[in-house]
């Protein structure tokens, strides 16, 4: 029999903040509880209990303290190795934490943050996030620019945002040849010129620099079906709009799509394609190439050309170009059933599908330092799901590209208020196993500031220093401030759907 | 359009479809955009069903390329069939069109064997005039050319608009919109073996779109005799199309009995319609027992003039 997770939790007393077994949506059959997960889960029973009592709280109050969260990073430290930066006196005190991890002690750049033009689209109230313990909206206004800003700058430590692109291409002309303005130029749930717009409006509000936004065109987007080819006068038109008009600060490419309906994906360093558009986008003046990696199931036909392999020439041939890896190449998520067949983790090197590819690029180009790998979804995912394969992912990504070229990214607002994510790398740790056998090194203060946000910084031009002074006195803190002195908070409450005899 | 400027939930009567003799295909949204959002539901499992691997790429460990590469030294950019015969493919030189091998493959598996070697060459014509239709996605009538291989979303769910994701009704085939004529139509433009366009005469409906008539342009033979010389697997679509789009019979659509994304017909086991099940249950046998006509060696057997095999 099914039973919602918090009518299980409440009677058998349990009230984790962190989730300790897999929930289901109500589209598939929950997974028993692993007999680790069960372990972790007495622990939290066991040691919330004993901790509550000793500070003088009720268990329930306790556990949605810091000091609840702390307990559940010893547990699950207890059970599946020390891979969480945690103290005992943190269970404690909650003095403790703030100590450790000060809020603000990061400048955080998000180079990965979506909203939608006014269309859910599914993800908030995916398994994962449930399992989590989030009940999140799951509505056109969720996905909202307003709910946007309240998620990324209200509810994080988030500094500066960059808005993301989605697959999706805008129609230029109408058969008559003029040209077409706003929404009636489509483009899909996040298109070029909505990004720009809300950027703008963004940076307004605040009288500071928020935001950043990136431009979907892509040289497959405008294709000529007479010749079969490339029709470059359509692209360079909509390329110098996203970049003249638009004001866009990176490209955001999905090589594995084809909206313009040319036949096929692209690769990156396909000569006839994709250099004429570099050569074009460094005549105006824009040097930065995002592009999506990984998570290949969402292609129908040509999830292949979301490899990484591409990456390696064109960077090669282009060095005065950077290239950002989104999602660090992570082929599978865990919630897809290729994430579990035999293969896809080796747990003797520490490889994983496509991942261990991105790192082979630099293994074999030590002096090739314009690919930077992104972490957004992929380090999230695994942190709840596989906290073994998150330490390769970060204890590769900095062995071989280093901790000055790993990028802070995380997807939201498609996993609701990045907040959770920042205090899991906050408090993200490698084992001393694993830098031992493999070679990587523990994670420094230095290095976690790199990753959150000097490293985008860097790409984007950010001035830190200034900015450092600027953003806690722009409009966007004074309002930040009004909302928390107000309650506003997270929302955070458990849902979703478990197996009542686990 | 944004989801909030509809106006309200889509009418549900089939589009008319009068004015199709000089348009084209929309300017859809693509298969890879949808599974965007819809990754977790259809794309993981997506990549091996039957609809989307209507032409799929070839890869160098399949038994019929590693075939011909080692019988002829020849490679194919895509295959076409599975169970029966695999043909090769090769990209033209022209957008949306492939190149089709005369040689072919008979599996099963490493087993199987390479026919027709001798003087084989790619013919560029033949895939677009009998193939593509319904192994590809938006076929131009007027060029041949299509716009994607395999069958993308918008074959069976139409050029969808962003207010789906407020109101499923938006898309044909959801699971809140599957009314019997429409869902037997888009079924029907291709598993309706046989049929013809009245415009072009090819072997499949002349820019046919999701919620329209599908007897509009395309002509099928529903006698009772042509029927019953049918194939059973055939005959069983035949009987049903011709109950929903003839005799406006409502009870049993196609989705009644298949779970297109699952690639599942389980649901069919519980079908309560004694003369669609005799076609391929013995009556007397409580339908539990499948017609000798059916029984594997024959099933084998099965046969189409169309996709000749």
């Amino acid at each position: 029999m099914w039973v919602p997770k918090w009518q299980r939790d409440r009677s058998r007393g349990v009230d984790s903040p962190i989730p300790t077994q897999v929930v289901s949506n109500e589209e598939f059959v929950p997974r028993p509880q692993t007999r680790q997960q069960r372990l972790w889960e007495s622990l939290i029973d066991d040691m919330s209990s004993h901790h509550a009592k000793k500070v003088g709280m009720s268990r329930r109050d306790y556990m949605r303290s810091s000091m609840g969260l702390a307990t559940a990073f010893l547990a699950s430290n207890a059970v599946y190795g020390p891979y969480w930066d945690v103290d005992a006196a943190e269970a404690v005190e909650p003095a403790a934490t703030e100590e450790k991890f000060p809020k603000g002690e990061y400048f955080i750049v998000d180079v990965q943050t979506h909203f939608t033009d006014g269309v859910s689209l599914g993800f908030r109230n995916h398994e994962f996030v449930r399992n989590m313990g989030f009940q999140l909206d799951e509505n056109p206004d969720a996905y909202s620019f307003t709910n946007f800003v309240k998620e990324i700058f209200f509810d994080s430590e988030t500094s500066i945002a960059v808005i993301s692109g989605v697959p999706g291409r805008e129609t230029n002309r109408k058969l008559d040849g003029r040209e077409v303005e706003g929404r009636a130029r489509g483009g899909g749930v996040l298109p070029s010129w909505l990004m720009s717009r809300r950027k703008n409006e963004l940076n307004e509000l605040s009288g500071s620099t928020r935001a950043f936004c990136q431009g979907n065109c892509a040289p497959n987007h405008y294709w000529n079906r007479q010749t079969n080819a490339p029709d470059f006068s359509a692209l360079f038109d909509q390329m110098e709009r996203e970049v003249k008009r638009y004001g866009i600060d990176s490209w955001k490419w999905y090589c594995h799509t084809d909206p313009g309906r040319s036949g096929d994906g692209f690769r990156m360093d396909d000569e006839k394609l994709a250099y004429p558009f570099y050569e074009k986008s460094r005549e105006l003046g824009l040097k930065v190439f995002s592009v999506h990696k990984g998570f290949a199931s969402q292609s129908r036909t040509l999830g292949h050309f979301a490899h990484p392999g591409d990456l390696e020439k064109a960077a090669k041939d282009h060095p005065d170009l950077t290239f950002i890896c989104y999602h660090s190449a992570l082929k599978h998520g865990p919630n897809e059933p290729q994430f579990q067949e035999d293969g896809f983790f080796d747990p003797e090197t520490g490889d994983f599908a496509w991942h261990a590819d991105l790192m082979k690029i630099r293994e074999r180009n030590p002096d090739l330092t314009n690919i930077y790998p992104e972490i957004g979804s992929s380090f999230g995912l695994l942190s709840i799901a596989h906290p073994e394969m998150c330490q390769h992912l970060i204890g590769r990504n900095v062995k071989y590209y280093g901790a000055d070229h790993v990028i802070w990214g995380t997807d939201c607002l498609w996993w609701g208020s990045p907040q959770w994510v920042i205090d899991a790398m906050k408090r993200f740790q490698i084992s001393d196993e694993l830098c031992e056998k493999f070679g990587y090194r523990k994670l420094t203060k230095h290095d976690k500031a790199l990753i959150f946000g000097l490293n985008a910084a860097r790409i984007y031009n950010i001035d830190v220093d200034a900015q450092l002074k600027t953003l806690p006195a722009d409009a966007l803190s004074e309002r930040k401030a009004a909302y928390l002195e107000s309650g506003g908070q997270r929302d955070n409450a458990a849902a979703g759907w478990v197996r009542a005899d686990v | 359009m944004r989801a909030d400027e509809q106006s309200g939930p889509p009418a549900n009567e089939s589009v008319s479809a009068d004015t199709r003799q000089t348009r084209s295909f929309p300017d859809y949204v693509t298969g890879d955009e949808c599974l965007f959002c819809h990754r977790r539901q259809i794309g993981p499992t997506w990549q091996s069903n039957p609809h989307q691997r209507t032409v799929r790429r070839a890869t160098p460990d399949d038994h019929a390329v590693r075939a011909l590469r080692n019988r002829t030294g020849d490679s194919a950019d895509f295959l076409m069939g599975s169970k029966r015969l695999i043909r090769f493919l090769r990209r033209s030189r022209q957008y949306g069109k492939l190149d089709l091998l005369t040689a072919v493959y008979r599996p099963p598996g490493a087993h199987g064997r390479l026919e027709s070697v001798q003087n084989r060459r790619w013919d560029s014509e033949k895939f677009a005039a009998q193939c593509a239709g319904c192994h590809t996605t938006a076929v131009d009538s007027q060029t041949g050319a299509f716009a994607a291989t395999g069958l993308d979303c918008f074959v069976c769910h139409g050029d969808v608009d962003l207010a789906h994701t407020n109101d499923t009704r938006h898309i044909f085939l959801s699971q809140t919109r599957r009314e019997p004529r429409p869902v037997v139509s888009v079924c029907g433009q291709c598993h309706l073996r046989g049929g013809k366009s009245r415009r072009t005469g090819r072997p499949w409906p002349d820019t046919f779109l999701p919620g329209e008539e599908l007897s509009a342009d395309f002509e099928v033979d529903f006698s009772d005799a042509a029927i019953a010389a049918l194939h059973p697997m055939d005959r069983h679509i035949f009987l049903n199309a011709r109950a929903v789009l003839i005799d406006g019979d409502e009870t049993t659509t196609c989705l009644s009995c298949h779970e297109v994304h699952a690639a599942d017909s389980a649901k069919h086991e519980s079908l309560n319609d004694g003369a669609l099940c005799a076609v391929c249950h013995r009556a007397d046998s409580g339908g539990g027992d499948l017609r000798e006509s059916l029984l594997p060696d024959n099933v084998l057997e099965e046969h189409s003039e169309i996709c000749e095999y």
